[in-house]
């Protein structure tokens, strides 16, 4: 059920440092806000969805499924509330279409689903290690990332505790243990199940401290890594796209 | 396992802190994405991270609730192909931890280590409007304020499960395990 977003690959996006990724992920979220031009971020949309259809246009619908409910409340819910400029539909003296209205709605739609397909073309292409040596590379302390490398490798043993102890009930209660009905009827057979999936957890943490203490952590040492990052190709290169890229932006988004 | 640990010191080793970190991010991550209930009101899922943030502000204290509260859930919207909302739902639910945590804490001192009724409803109340106002706020930012009020009702019925299993939880795991009672700080 816990699914990660890589999806291997060969495509550019793919071979890019994450170093630079990581930049201009932050640097095109930015932008989004920076113009309120509908070319510009219609452009930058559309040159997003390019790299995220190289792996396949399945990819694009599923970046865009998730947000799908909440771009048709976008769409119904804004105009509305700009009722300004040519009139298409009125209901009595209330404005519910107009141009300034479908405008602001598309601009906010665009904004929304470009910083979504952003976020998911990064996280497609960016492993999730590569993502953390990034981030020490980028001085973000070591305490912080080995707290996120030791959540996510608990995650699959939490998830694993809760399907045990799921089993285990519905053993001992037969066909009494039924996840269905009301609230009150789901919580009585859940709230167990929470308890002990808990108490399980909570036990791993003396053990986890003492691990840790034993690895020596606080040290004060510069810190290595078993595994580095990939560099595909010359970083130079990628630099200079990188440039270009964030200076096409800056042209676009000024004038 | 050392489990029973008569070396109180222990539980204030900065490992000891890191650790408790590390599961309850795990822990708020599969309440988030796992455990969720179908709800009639609003015809959509009632996700049990408000849950698993009350549990560990009230269980563990305010800080360890901010980092787990917020990573936790930043981390399940990462997993769950939301990642352009993790920052914002970092800021919220991690406000939502620390402003939970501080209060029934404070609660605690005046009441001699008792849980009040009185502390969990004020906690509920200043966490519905962290959490609910960051998302309004941001949410409003993003794609408009008219679609961002939509979703007020749903945060607080969120908040409200949150508070109601959280806080019974907290209740029954301390009771059933009373070494996580040395662990809050």
């Amino acid at each position: 059920m816990i699914a990660n977003l890589y999806l291997q690959g060969n495509t550019p996006v793919h071979k890019f440092d994450p170093r630079i990724k990581l930049a201009l992920l932050l640097f095109m979220t930015v932008s989004f806000f920076l113009t309120d031009s509908i070319p510009v971020t219609g452009g930058f949309l559309f040159f997003i969805l390019l790299l995220v259809s190289l792996n396949g246009i399945k990819q694009v619908l599923r970046s865009i499924h998730s947000i799908l409910p909440l771009l048709i409340f976008v769409a119904i819910l804004t105009p509305p509330f700009h009722p300004s400029g040519k009139v298409f539909y009125a209901f009595h003296s209330l404005v519910l279409l107009s141009s300034d209205g479908i405008r602001e709605a598309l601009r906010l739609i665009i904004r929304f689903t470009g910083i979504t397909s952003l976020f998911f073309l990064f996280f497609l292409t960016t492993e999730v290690d590569d993502l953390i040596l990034s981030l020490m590379w980028f001085k973000i302390p070591f305490t912080a990332t080995l707290v996120i490398t030791i959540a996510l490798r608990y995650i699959p043993h939490i998830t694993h505790i809760y399907s045990n102890v799921t089993d285990a009930h519905k053993l001992r209660r037969g066909t009494d243990f039924e996840m269905s009905g009301g609230f009150r009827n789901r919580m009585k057979n859940l709230f167990p199940v929470l308890v002990s999936v808990l108490i399980q957890s909570i036990r791993a943490i003396p053990a986890l401290a003492m691990a840790l203490e034993t690895k020596g952590l606080g040290f004060n040492a510069q810190r290595q890594s078993f595994r580095d990052i990939n560099i595909f190709g010359s970083i130079i290169l990628q630099l200079v796209i990188a440039f270009a890229i964030v200076l096409v932006v800056v042209l676009v988004t000024l004038l | 396992m050392p489990d029973n640990n008569k070396n109180s010191s222990f539980v204030h080793l900065p490992a000891f802190r890191i650790a408790s970190i590390a599961i309850m991010i795990a822990v708020t991550a599969i309440f988030t994405t796992i455990i969720r209930i179908p709800t009639a009101p609003t015809r959509g899922y009632l996700n049990f991270g408000d849950v698993a943030i009350f549990f560990t502000a009230i269980t563990f204290g305010p800080w360890t609730a901010l980092i787990a509260g917020g990573a936790g859930t930043a981390l399940a919207d990462i997993i769950g192909g939301y990642a352009q909302w993790a920052p914002y739902t970092f800021i919220a639910h991690g406000g939502q931890g620390l402003v939970i945590g501080l209060i029934v804490y404070a609660g605690r001192k005046k009441t001699k280590g008792k849980t009040g009724i009185v502390s969990l409803i004020i906690a509920f109340v200043a966490a519905s409007i962290v959490m609910t106002g960051t998302y309004f706020l941001t949410g409003g930012l993003m794609y408009g304020f008219g679609a961002a009020a939509t979703e007020i009702p749903g945060n607080i019925l969120q908040n409200a499960a949150g508070i109601l299993v959280g806080a019974s939880l907290s209740a029954a795991v301390r009771k059933a395990y009373p070494p996580v009672s040395t662990y809050g700080w």
